[in-house]
């Protein structure tokens, strides 16, 4: 079917998914491309992802996957419509233009959302950047027997038959990540806080992890990605509860680089599973963190949650024109996603999981080279006013339109961060004329913060372009007259440079040592 | 069943583990202050005087009567299976 396409206007089947998918490539073969995993599902399924790039060479990598558990319907079409939207968008060298639209939620008065758009310039500096893929649907089966059984609370797991005739592993406990999660956990003190472990060992239950580590093809199939392609964003497309969550999952986030999930010796069933201050951690006992390193240049600590905030800041953008709504209004209200760490978001209910899929991409920045930094995320789009995992697609009307506009804007949210971190400003021109070298460790310093720390974020780009337009006006001369007048050089280096370096190291850390 | 809204302190919400036929959707929990806190739930509506005596405030959503008629109308839009199954 070659574009304008159709909206969406019930959830897609898993032969309709592949069949967009085909379609796009052949639609448009110089900017998309298919590869269809040679491993079939239980059933027999193929399935396949897109790569949607204009240009070669070494670009950031973003994979964004969907459908890892069969009820939740809107995330595999929103990425079909996204791919679609992105193509024509580029090709057309136009906006992508989400009309206004009123929405009913169960819950309270039908709300308004303004007109938002994509514009032509993000869409372009995507496609030309950025190597994005595309997995729409990572458990075809499930889905297949979610939307021919439709019942509730719907179908989370694939379909392969385990022991005692049950059927299906939740594959996002199914990743080679503590996938065996009593050697990690006190499972007692786990079990005390939570009334249920990290994953279920029975075939039965929705969380059944699966008879061994990356048992499930569909597992495999997104381990395969992770582990051959550099990517270095991930995002896990799920619902339902306007979350952004970004990792670990696996702990608290922590600093200790001794405290990590390869350091079996020193650990194994030690991890407490609970979040700093909790009174049931037993009197005298270390509290367990999961290491995320947070120093120069990469910032993966604070940059993870830089960019779950640019994620949440556009959704709301979404939903008002592209300016954040105000607090107290409708549009705020029902579009308002919470931001934090995958591990303890959904307290008191639950705490950290083993084996998900956005722990996995994140340890791989741990064990494979050059593969840092890694930035790993679940979205957990749409919300019980919205009907759970079973959104309504016309009527009530509304819900899955405002799921996908605010699939859409995440992703924009973090494909803009992608696309900001290549880009570079040039070099520090006064800091060198000052300090006589490059690669000064306080130029490097400098040039660092700039490039890496506040580049880190959409706003943060917009701002440092902003000093990039004002700096390179008047910093060439500044630098040549300071080349011609040794005795201003030392002022300038004993007055101003050396002095807002150690503020900045004192304030953000030590950095980079330069040479 | 339902989709229903269970409103209550992180106790209550820790010990609904045991009834059957819940099914809480964790990633919906929001915490609304002074030890209360709201989470979405698949249940039957005959779950609802269980969770009540626990000091639970219920709204439901959807009744099963109404998610029943969803998915009917459901089954009528989405596509047939490909041709070859």
């Amino acid at each position: 079917m070659p574009p304008p396409y159709p909206e969406i206007t019930a959830p897609l089947r898993a032969h309709q998914i592949e069949d967009a998918l085909a379609d796009l490539a052949a639609s448009f073969p110089t900017l998309c491309t298919r590869t269809v995993f040679s491993g079939k599902t239980a059933e027999g399924r193929s399935h396949s992802y897109v790569k949607i790039a204009k240009g070669s060479g070494n670009r950031p990598a973003v994979l964004v996957i969907g459908g890892i558990h069969g009820r939740e319907w809107a995330p595999p079409d929103a990425l079909v419509a996204f791919a679609r939207n992105l193509l024509v968008g580029f090709q057309a060298g136009a906006d992508i233009s989400f009309p206004t639209m009123t929405v009913t939620p169960l819950v309270g008065p039908v709300v308004t959302y303004r007109a938002w758009t994509i514009k032509a310039a993000d869409v372009k500096a995507i496609v030309e950047t950025l190597d994005l893929y595309l997995f729409p649907l990572v458990n075809p089966d499930g889905r297949e027997f979610d939307l021919t059984s439709l019942s509730e609370p719907g179908w989370r797991k694939n379909r392969r038959p385990q022991a005692g005739g049950e059927f299906g592993v939740d594959l996002n406990r199914n990743f080679n990540i503590i996938w065996k999660f009593e050697d990690y956990f006190d499972v007692a003190l786990y079990n005390a806080s939570y009334g249920e472990d990290p994953a279920s060992t029975s075939p039965a239950e929705d969380t059944f992890r699966g008879p061994s580590e990356h048992s499930e093809q569909e597992t495999r199939n997104v381990e395969s990605l992770l582990d051959t392609l550099p990517i270095g964003y991930f995002v896990d497309v799920h619902m339902a509860g306007r979350n952004v969550l970004f990792s670990w999952g696996l702990e608290e986030n922590g600093n200790d680089p001794l405290m990590n999930f390869q350091n079996q010796a020193t650990f194994k069933g030690k991890r407490d599973g609970l979040i700093a201050g909790d009174p049931a951690l037993p009197a005298g006992r270390t509290d367990y963190k999961e290491f995320l390193p947070d120093d120069l240049p990469h910032r993966v600590r604070s940059r993870a949650e830089l960019i779950a905030r640019a994620m949440h800041d556009e959704i709301l953008r979404s939903a008002n024109g592209g300016t954040i709504p105000a607090a107290s209004t409708a549009q705020r209200t029902h579009s308002e996603y919470k931001v934090g760490q995958s591990a303890f978001l959904y307290l008191p209910l639950a705490g950290p999981s083993s084996g998900c899929a956005d722990d996995y991409a994140c340890s791989r920045q741990f064990l494979l080279a050059n593969r840092k930094p890694i930035f790993a995320y679940t979205l957990e789009s749409g919300h019980d006013e919205e009907q759970g995992f079973h959104c309504a697609y016309t009527s009530p009307p509304g819900h899955f339109r405002k799921i996908n506009r605010e699939i859409h804007a995440a992703l924009l949210g973090i494909l803009k961060v992608a696309v900001s971190a290549r880009k570079k400003s040039g070099p520090c021109l006064i800091a060198t004329a000052t300090m006589g070298d490059p690669g000064h460790p306080d130029v490097v310093f400098l040039r660092t913060l700039r490039d890496q720390r506040l580049r880190a974020t959409p706003f943060g780009t917009r701002v440092a372009d902003v000093l990039d337009r004002l700096y390179y006006r008047v910093s060439p001369a500044v630098a040549r007259w300071l080349d011609r007048h040794p005795a201003a050089r030392g002022a300038v280096r004993v007055a101003v440079i050396r002095p807002l370096v150690a503020a900045l190291r004192r304030a953000l850390g030590p950095g980079p040592a330069g040479r | 069943m339902g989709l229903i809204r269970i409103d209550a302190t992180a106790e209550v919400l820790r010990g609904l583990h045991d009834i059957p036929d819940l099914y809480l959707v964790k990633p919906t929990v929001v915490d609304l202050g002074a030890d209360r806190y709201r989470v979405s739930a698949y249940a039957p509506e005959s779950v609802i005087p269980e969770l009540e005596a626990r000091g639970a405030e219920v709204r439901v959503l959807m009744s099963t009567q109404a998610i029943d008629q969803f998915h009917n109308e459901v089954a009528n839009d989405i596509a047939p299976p490909p041709p070859d199954t």
